[in-house]
């Protein structure tokens, strides 16, 4: 009995069988079963593969949600409203007519200052309004005093102005300053007119780099 | 080369078997049940490619089972199909404190038992046995080679001995040999005490040894 023990033994270990088993007994399942079964587990995880398609932190859909409707509202506010643009193209084209008419400013009777800087009583400051109208028509001096212009409120000359109106009126407009400059090069002051102009030069080149243009 | 259609719809070749059946299952090398646990674990996060490994590894042995206890092949894809299924919808739920292996041979025990149960008001179909009887009858034994007829004669006297066990020795004894638990195991899928899996196997390989013994000497 003892053999028989040491045979179980063995047959209960896996080392030895104790009859010999026939190779035909290994069946296989059927293929359409295998199919059928790896089907219902492939369907079985597919609700939850769709849920991981985002793997990024909990926070992460709000944000892109959130960025994304801040862009899209910045889109439609850019294309609904209105642009300043025009404006702006409006002066800057009224400054460069102003360049243009500056020749023809020195010519046309200017009023009398006795020195730079300085204003005869005779001759009033020029109205803000008609700064930027071309001096060259003397049918717009009479509507200088009209209604007020739009590129010349616009005008970035205006903060220097008002800081230092009383020292140098002239510079409240491009063509009294151009004037004033050229009137100082007939009287022979070149030195004042050069610096006049590089003054001039300096503070229509910053208008020109603003970020208004 | 034959195909097949599938349920897809797709056309697969017939010759190229998804799974390569292992020579002799019993003797390839086992793999790492924690292996087996981690691929189940995986497979329950949703990886596919996991359960694909994991139903390679242990279709062969759990389908000899299901057919050697229901001794008949549409009851056993059946009760394979079930195992899988309860396999798959309690993929969330699993655990991995025992062997993948003892965790899947349990559920097919379950579905064995409650098959018979179920089956017990139903009169029985034709058995495995029987049918594989009836096969080489009607084929006829002048076709065949010699070598053939041999092993189909060894393995149906094999499937005529196990199914005169009864059934908890059966049970048993295919665990031991198909699903390579430990007595231990066996005893837990079972239900019963370690001795008594152990009594039950040592009566089982007894008799299936006397029988074949016994058919060797009549042929």
């Amino acid at each position: 009995m003892s053999g028989d023990d040491d045979e179980f033994d063995q047959f209960l270990a896996r080392k030895r069988p104790l009859f010999r088993r026939p190779s035909a007994d290994e069946v296989e399942p059927p293929h359409d079963v295998d199919r059928l079964v790896l089907r219902q587990a492939r369907d079985a995880i597919k609700p939850s593969q769709a849920e991981r398609l985002y793997r990024g932190p909990g926070w992460g859909v709000p944000l892109a949600v959130a960025a994304t409707l801040l862009v899209c509202l910045s889109m439609v506010l850019h294309v609904v409203m209105p642009k300043e643009a025009p404006e702006t193209g409006a002066a800057t084209l009224q400054v460069a007519h102003e360049m243009d008419a500056a020749p023809a400013a020195a010519a046309a009777p200017e009023p009398s200052a006795d020195r730079f800087g300085e204003v005869t009583n005779n001759s009033a400051p020029p109205p803000v309004a008609a700064r930027s109208v071309p001096a060259s028509a003397p049918a717009a001096d009479a509507a200088r005093a009209g209604a007020p212009d739009r590129a010349t409120v616009a005008s970035p000359a205006a903060a220097p102005r008002a800081a230092g109106a009383p020292a140098a009126a002239w510079r409240a407009d491009s063509k009294s300053w151009l004037a004033q400059i050229e009137r100082l090069r007939a009287e022979g002051k070149t030195a004042e007119a050069d610096a006049e102009l590089a003054l001039y030069k300096r503070q229509h080149r910053a208008y020109a780099a603003s970020p208004d243009r | 080369m034959n195909t097949a259609i599938t349920m897809d719809g797709l056309t697969t070749p017939i010759d190229e078997p998804r799974f390569a059946p292992p020579k002799r299952a019993r003797r390839v090398a086992a793999v790492s049940d924690d292996e087996d646990a981690q691929l189940m674990l995986a497979y329950a996060r949703g990886e596919m490619r996991s359960f694909e490994t994991l139903y390679a590894r242990h279709r062969a042995a759990l389908y000899r089972y299901l057919v050697r206890q229901a001794r008949d092949t549409e009851i056993a894809n059946d009760l394979f199909q079930e195992v899988w299924s309860r396999v798959i919808v309690n993929r969330a739920r699993y655990e991995p404190r025992a062997k993948f292996r003892t965790f899947l041979f349990t559920l097919a025990h379950n579905c064995f038992i409650d098959h018979c149960r179920r089956a017990k008001s139903r009169p029985q179909g034709l058995g495995v046995e029987d049918a594989d009887a009836a096969d080489l009858l009607a084929a006829g034994d002048d076709a065949r080679p010699d070598f053939e007829l041999e092993r189909d004669e060894s393995s149906r006297r094999y499937r005529a001995a196990l199914a005169t066990l009864p059934p908890e020795q059966r049970d048993v004894y295919l665990l031991h040999e198909e699903s390579e638990l430990s007595l231990e195991e066996i005893a837990h899928v079972t239900g019963v005490g370690a001795e008594t899996a152990k009594s039950r196997l040592r009566y089982a390989v007894g008799k299936l040894k006397a029988a074949l013994a016994a058919a060797e000497d009549l042929a």
